[in-house]
């Protein structure tokens, strides 16, 4: 079999599992992005979660051995189960508010939202160095003075 | 084969390889973590507080905690539930991470069953040494580690035998001067917290900047009397003392009742051993009483020094809990210009109750971190909140709002329900057996911290502080450990003779606070620190 071949075939099998046609589902990273804009949204005067890059710093940090990696894989599935459940990234604001706030009724769905603010927040607040707190956007709108010295390396000391 | 080998580099190790390598023998520290400097040290919240950088990654290391939550008891690996146990694996230990706050214990702590008596369903004992024995050694931390702080006219205040303390108190917060106003019109006699931070330069180590982030964090200037810091860098002077980082040890080796040898694996996963004349057991108590429970022999068949089962037993955490309350940054005071400055202040006057023992009130702010006060904002009760809603909520704790918080510190009741084993179904990622954890709390812990979470509360109010809050829990602190391998003169109800050598192991010593039979009810360190330093004299004299 010739590995072209068996992408389309698993890419077949995975669309008849799941019970659906040729729909394409979007994006995982996509979907995490989209809640995390609904959940900070910004304000006149508070940046959004696209202003201090928080989906790009949740990439970044979840490579790191550090990160639980049960935690990922919770972030990712929740999100994959929110996409399945709901159009989430196809509606506007109001629907997503009200998928978001059925979502939570469940424990697994208050335990992936509570867990997708936790991670967002430390994209407001973390050192620029990880990726988040663009241009240190975060940290000027809430007015918060960093404690110095500030970090030079990622988690702690490399060479550890 | 070295003098003297160091499982551990904290606060029960540092004053043994300080003294002993400063007095001419060949030391070696077996720390299972990495060596960090001041330069290494950042005020990075990510890796710090939010990250296991410094202690193991609990799928690898973990701890089986055993709780009852109302139905029995439940063992629960630290990797489903969180709940990290590990403390500061870094040369100098947890020490890197305190907050200094410096109490000795009492006189009557030393004596608890002669002064208040038998408590039900408790196995309280009094200490087989005296305060006056540990005195001199309290002075000697003062003097060696650096402790900052003006001399308190207090009637729970234990004697001194010197009249004040070397360093000066460190730079204190205006809302100071509301909480001395609110104790003096309370009639509470507040006493000046001593600190094991230095208020001035000293010869290596440079005075404390006033970062804000103190506690959890490591010091960048030096000013924190960590064991590393003020113990093992000037330790390292004298020539005589290797520290081996990322060592972890699995096992002593005992023949006719000696430790031998002690077998580690290195960074690289290779096992090694260092062979010495005698052997100091420093890990922080749950993970010393793992080492001699898994360090089984033909003569120690249930573990090291535990022919009396008494190893791991009565185990002892602080009681307690926070009381807090909420202040408009504009009314006490405070600005970015002084928000590093300490509160500094503690309540005694309730460190005895009427035929009880008491405990202190710890006053200090809520630690600065950004996202940690974020993330409690995301919770309304029970209910999770987002959107323009939480942004704003968050800018308002930031700026708005500034929370005082008292720690309660009460004595951890020992009793049998809280202790450490080993079960062979649960091991970490070298194949050994991992520390399962029995938590039971003595109903008296919770009893006397909720006397003394009412008279805060009633504190707070009279200052004027909003949103009063207490939380006092049944549950341990993990970072607040000690007992385990309690000290007597009887060997069948103790681990340890009064020298804190093992009883029946004729090199073997333990200094880190699983010494202890009961905590009193103050931050352990200091007394580790001090009970430390007179080990290192018993050993010194053994070596003569």
């Amino acid at each position: 079999m010739t590995r072209r071949f068996f992408i389309f075939t698993l890419a077949c099998s995975s669309a008849l599992i799941a019970g659906s046609t040729f729909t394409k589902r979007p994006e995982v990273w996509d979907i995490i992005n989209q809640v995390q804009m609904h959940l900070f949204p910004g304000t006149a005067t508070l940046p959004s979660a696209d202003d201090v890059e928080a989906t790009r710093y949740l990439k970044f940090v979840s490579k790191d051995p550090s990160f639980p990696k049960q935690n990922l894989a919770f972030i990712l599935e929740g999100a994959k189960k929110l996409d399945a459940q709901s159009d989430f990234i196809q509606v506007g604001k109001m629907q997503r508010e009200q998928i978001l706030a059925s979502f939570i009724e469940s424990q697994y769905g208050k335990n992936w939202v509570s867990m997708l603010l936790n991670y967002t927040l430390e994209a407001f607040f973390c050192d620029p160095i990880y990726g988040g707190n663009a241009k240190q956007k975060g940290w000027k709108a809430y007015h918060h003075f960093p404690g110095m010295p500030r970090p030079v390396k990622k988690f702690g000391k490399e060479d550890g | 084969m070295v003098d003297i080998c160091i499982i551990g580099s904290g606060a029960g190790a540092g004053p043994i390889a300080y003294e002993l390598s400063r007095a001419g023998k060949k030391v070696v520290v077996l720390e299972k973590g990495a060596f960090y400097s001041e330069a290494d040290f950042s005020k990075d919240e990510i890796a710090y507080c939010r990250r296991s950088i410094i202690t193991p990654t609990l799928t690898d290391e973990y701890h089986i905690i055993e709780a009852d939550f109302g139905e029995g008891w439940v063992s629960t690996p630290t990797y489903e539930s969180g709940w990290d146990f590990w403390n500061g694996n870094i040369v100098g230990g947890s020490s890197n991470l305190m907050s200094g706050f410096f109490h000795r214990m009492h006189p009557k702590d030393f004596k608890l069953l002669s002064h208040f008596g038998k408590i039900d369903g408790a196995n309280v004992v009094d200490w087989p040494i005296s305060y006056d024995e540990l005195e001199p050694y309290y002075t000697k931390v003062e003097q060696i580690v650096g402790i900052s702080g003006e001399a308190n006219n207090h009637v729970y205040e234990p004697p001194r035998s010197s009249k004040q303390f070397p360093f000066p108190p460190t730079l204190e917060h205006p809302i100071t001067k509301q909480i001395d106003k609110t104790a003096k019109k309370s009639a509470i006699n507040i006493i000046k917290t001593p600190r094991a931070i230095l208020s001035q330069n000293r010869k290596d180590r440079t005075a404390c900047y006033y970062s804000n982030y103190c506690g959890s964090y490591g010091c960048s200037s030096g000013a924190k009397g960590s064991a590393r810091a003020a113990l093992l860098t000037p330790a390292l002077k004298s020539g005589n003392l290797e520290i081996i980082p990322n060592a972890h040890v699995t096992k002593l080796i005992e023949k006719e009742g000696k430790v031998v040898k002690a077998i580690y694996i290195d960074k690289e996963g290779s096992e090694k051993s260092i062979e010495a004349t005698l052997f100091v057991v420093a890990a922080q108590a749950i993970e010393t009483s793992r080492l001699l429970l898994n360090s089984t022999s033909k003569a120690f068949p249930k573990g090291l020094g535990n022919n009396s089962d008494q190893v791991g037993k009565n185990l002892l955490f602080s009681a307690g809990g926070v009381v807090s309350g909420e202040f408009d940054p504009k009314t006490i005071g405070d600005t970015p210009e002084v928000a590093g400055r300490f509160v500094n202040r503690t309540i005694k006057d309730w460190y005895f109750l009427q035929n009880q023992k008491g405990g202190i009130c710890e006053a200090l702010f809520e630690h600065a971190n950004p996202i940690a006060k974020a993330n409690r904002a995301k919770w309304e009760g029970e209910k999770l909140i987002w959107g323009a809603k939480l942004q704003e909520k968050i800018f308002a704790k930031l700026n708005n709002t500034i929370q005082l918080n008292f720690e309660i510190f009460n004595d951890w009741i020992p009793h049998d329900d809280c202790f450490v084993s080993v079960d062979p179904t649960y091991r970490d990622k070298y194949g050994l057996p991992v520390a399962k954890v029995r938590i039971g709390s003595h109903p008296q812990n919770i009893q006397v911290a909720s006397k003394l979470a009412e008279k805060t509360k009633t504190f707070l109010s009279h200052m004027g502080a909003k949103d009063i809050q207490s939380a006092i829990s049944p549950y341990p602190p993990q970072n607040l450990q000690a007992g385990g391998c309690r000290f007597g003169k009887d060997p069948s109800k103790s681990v340890l003779d009064p020298n804190c050598r093992v009883h029946d192991v004729e090199n073997l010593y333990i200094t880190d606070g699983s010494f202890m039979p009961t905590g009193g009810s103050v931050p352990y360190t200091w007394t580790i620190y001090a009970n430390a330093f007179r080990v290192a004299d018993i050993i010194k004299n053994r070596f003569k």
